[in-house]
This record gives structure tokens, sequence and C-alpha cells, in this order.
């Protein structure tokens, strides 16, 4: 027989989950006050003791609780609203309100309040004060990426009838670059070039995915999605070609990944300062390939989801007919959303002068969507862009950002699961 | 660290970026993100991604990579997935 029972935590914080799941509120009320007396002790109780209390309908002890676990780290704000978020979990949105209403008093110059804040609203559907907040944390501290799935709520939640606070926020410029960023995010790269790679990178953003820095011939693509990405990338096909005849030749010479069935040459990063050239060839590969198996099956996945969209780019305008086909080929994996990015003119245009304003001024914010298909749009741009480091601030560029804000909002309307809420 | 991820996911993860960074005493910490280590370019994270498949006996579906950002993200995706195998185990 146990002189004294070994009370652990470790077992204490499963069995009061178990105990309130199975509503036996007393019974874990008793277990918690055991592990007081043992002087047991972790915030995560004192949110379990809330639950309790909330439980038993004893309010009082219930906030006591809640106000416990605060005073753990009373000059963390994060730490307070980890009492919202909980609150919020459990669904006791009235609780989590009062006890915001405090922390926003306690921590006035808090962005992370305001944001709390709007969260509340728009679980209560309440998208014109859910702006209210956001515009607020704007005033005390700027708007960002975490916001932006609130953002979407509210944009999606004030569709076709926002009010004052919802109009200001959605015409905010910080806003617009959020919505903006998440778009590009929103769209896969089939290749072409690595342009849209870098446009997705002037935003911030770094998707893998097989295409972004590989290209292969539109025939081709057409032919790996009929055969459903069969062999690709397989002991039988993929090889290396250096993209130089002497690789020694300098730091910035690299292996090419080569699909030889396919067509397809993707930039693998295997260069001199990366990779001991002293390997085998055989050996490099064998370990590039694993890179190109993985990012084949994510396509592999994202094709059959069919929630995001794809961009093409192609140097060569292709007729509608070759649009479609290309199009054909990838719904045989999944409905998928195609837009296909071309120049307005075929020619000069291709190699535009970034230094000459007057080729480019008149152009800025002038990109032309055509739709072809609910889900299939062609767009053009006047000139394509290198993504070098001193092109960042390429006039063209600001048509790529029209391009994409038209055709995701082309697609939002027709397939509301591409926003991610 | 956020202490929703265990001791092992996260020795795990860190791990994997020594040995993909080849530092033995690399450090990282939740709220790193690409490009904050030399060398940490998309090519890498794919290579960090197969080495905690690797690691942890999981594999990530591709909704699942879009949503990690941070090596924080990365310990909170793998403890879920290790969480998700543990009736299998």
């Amino acid at each position: 027989m146990a002189f004294f029972s070994p009370l652990k935590l470790a077992d204490v914080l499963p069995a009061v989950r178990r105990l309130l799941k199975e509503s036996k509120f007393k019974e874990a009320a008793s277990l918690l006050k055991k592990a007081r007396k043992k002087n047991l002790f972790a915030a995560e109780l004192s949110l379990l003791s809330s639950q309790v209390h909330a439980g038993l309908g004893d309010r009082e002890a219930q906030y006591a609780a809640l106000r416990h676990f605060m005073t753990e780290h009373p000059n963390d704000v994060l730490h307070h609203l980890k009492v919202i978020h909980f609150l919020m979990q459990e669904g006791d949105d009235e609780t989590a309100q009062v006890f915001l209403n405090e922390i926003k008093c306690r921590f006035p110059l808090s962005g992370f309040t305001h944001q709390s804040q709007a969260q509340l609203h728009c679980r209560q559907h309440e998208y014109e004060l859910a702006a209210a907040a956001l515009l607020q944390k704007q005033e005390v501290k700027m708007l960002d990426d975490g916001d932006a799935k609130l953002i979407r709520l509210i944009r999606k939640g004030v569709a076709g009838k926002p009010e004052t606070n919802a109009l200001q926020l959605l015409a905010h410029p910080h806003v617009r670059h959020i919505l903006l960023r998440y778009a590009y995010e929103r769209f896969e790269s089939l290749g072409g070039d690595c342009e849209f790679g870098f446009h997705q990178r002037r935003h911030g953003r770094e998707p893998l995915s097989l295409f972004r820095w590989a290209g292969m011939p539109r025939e081709k693509m057409i032919e790996l999605f009929k055969n459903q990405l069969q062999d690709f990338a397989s002991e039988d096909t993929a090889a290396l070609k250096p993209n130089a005849p002497n690789l020694e030749d300098g730091d910035s010479l690299e292996y090419y990944f080569h699909d030889r069935k396919y067509e397809f040459y993707s930039h693998t990063n295997a260069t001199k300062k990366n990779v001991d050239f002293s390997h085998t060839e055989a050996d490099i590969l064998a370990s590039i390939t694993p890179h190109f198996t993985m990012l084949t099956r994510k396509l592999q996945d994202d094709l059959a989801e069919a929630e995001k969209a794809f961009l093409y780019k192609s140097r060569q305008n292709l007729s509608t007919a070759e649009c479609i086909e290309l199009h054909d080929a990838m719904c045989t994996l999944g409905n998928n959303k195609l837009l296909i990015v071309q120049l307005k003119q075929e020619g000069p245009a291709d190699q535009a002068d970034p230094t000459d304003p007057t080729d480019q001024a008149d152009q800025a914010d002038q990109a032309v969507l055509e739709i072809i298909r609910p889900n299939l749009l062609v767009g053009r741009v006047s000139a394509w862009w290198g993504g070098g480091v001193s092109e960042y601030t390429h006039p063209v560029t600001k048509e790529w950002d029209a391009l994409i804000e038209q055709a995701y909002q082309h697609f939002l309307t027709h397939y509301p699961d591409m926003e991610v809420v | 660290m956020n202490p929703a991820v265990s001791m092992n996911i996260s020795q795990g993860v860190l791990e994997v970026f020594r040995q993909t960074f080849h530092n033995p005493s690399l450090i990282i910490a939740a709220n790193m993100v690409n490009g904050d280590l030399p060398g940490w370019d998309s090519f890498k994270n794919v290579e960090i991604l197969l080495a905690c498949e690797a690691a942890f006996g999981i594999r990530f579906r591709s909704k699942e990579i879009d949503l990690i950002r941070s090596v924080g993200d990365l310990m909170m995706m793998c403890q879920t997935k290790w969480d998700a195998l543990a009736p299998h185990r």
C-alpha cells in the first residue's frame, strides 16, 4: 500500500480533460483540488479549472481561474490573449469579449488585441466591426500578413455590400499589398521559364513547386498531363545536364536536372559552391532526384485538388486552340484553372528597355486579360522581366501585379474554393 | 519553442537542420524563415522536408507544405503528423 498517492501533472491534465469531456465537472473539480494540495502547478491547469467552474455554473470562480492564468506572465500580451483563444475554442465568445475588453485596456498599443477583436467579430459575422478593429490595429501597428486571413474573411463577409469600415479597410494600400501577396501564392507556376518565380519572390513568397525554376516544351507538358505524370523523373528518364561544356569554368555554372522523356529542364542549385564536383554525376543525380520526386508528388496533389490556379508563361503567343489543348490536358487530372501569360505583341517588346521611360510609362497597369473559359484565361503583358536584382523596379512588374489581381478576382468569382479562409 | 511541440520533435528538427546545413552546432529558432541562414533557399527547403519525412516516418501533403513558413510551423506540422500516426505505431 502506498503511503502517498503519486499524483503527477502528466496524469492530472489528461484525466481532467477526460472528465470534462464526459461533463463530470464535480469529479474534475475534486481532482484539481487534489492537484493544488500537492502543489502541482501548470498554467494549463488554470484554463482547465476555468472550464470546470464554467461547467458548474460558477462564473466568479471561472473568471478567477482565467485571471490566475494571466498573472503568470502579467506583462506578456500574447500570454493574456491565450485566454481569448482558449475561450473562442470553447465557443464562449461572450466571456472572451469580457476579457478582451480588459486586455485592450491593459495593452492599449498592442496590435494583437485588435487582431483578436477582429477575429472575435468575424466569428460572430460582424464584418463591419471586424474591419473597424483592423483599422484600429493599422493605427497602432501596421497590418501585416498575419491579418491576411481576417481581411479575406471580411472581404468575403461583406461581398457586394461593404460599408464605411470595410470600404476603408479594403482600400488601404497595405491591405492591397497583403491581398496581392496572397493572390501570388495561390498561383502555381507551370514554367515556361523562371519569371513567375521571381515575381513571387518580389512579393516575399517562396512556394515550392516543380516548375517554378523549370521549363519544358508545351507539347511535352500536354503529354505529361495526359500520362498522369507517369514515369516523370524516374530512374530511366532522369539525367543531369551541365549548363556549360566545362563546369570548372565558374562558380555560377550548374548542373540542370533533365527528364529525357519529357524534355524537362530545371535549375538545381547544384553549383560548384554547393556541391562537391569531385563526386560522380551518378552520385549527384542520386542526391538530386528525390527533390524532383517530391515536387512531382506535390504537383500531382495540387492538380488533383484543383484549388490553386496554374500559370503558364509562353514566350511564343499561342492560338486559342493551343491554349485549350493545354488546359484540356491539365483537366484530365482535375478541374483546374489556368492563366496563360504571353506578350501583347510578339517582337521587339519581347526585350523592352527598362531604362527607357518612354518605352514603359504608358504601359504600367495595362495588363490585358482575355477569358477563354471560366477557368482558362490568357493574360498579356508588354514585356518580359528577367528578375535580375537591378530590375525589381521594372515598370512591367506593375502590369504583372494588375494581371494577377484581375485573374485572381475572376477565378475567385467562379471558384470560391480558391481562397482558403 | 512552442510547448505543443514535444522535445523529440524539436530535437529531431534541429538535427535535420544541422545535417542539412552541415553545421553540428547550428542553433535554430521557431521564427526563422527561408533566407535566415546562409544557403537556405527553396532547394534547401525540399531537402529539409525530405529529411523530416525520413526522420519521423511521415509524408507531407502539398497543402501541408504550403502552410509551412517558419521553423516553428515545420515543428508543429511534424508534431501533428507524428501524433496522427501514434495509433499505428
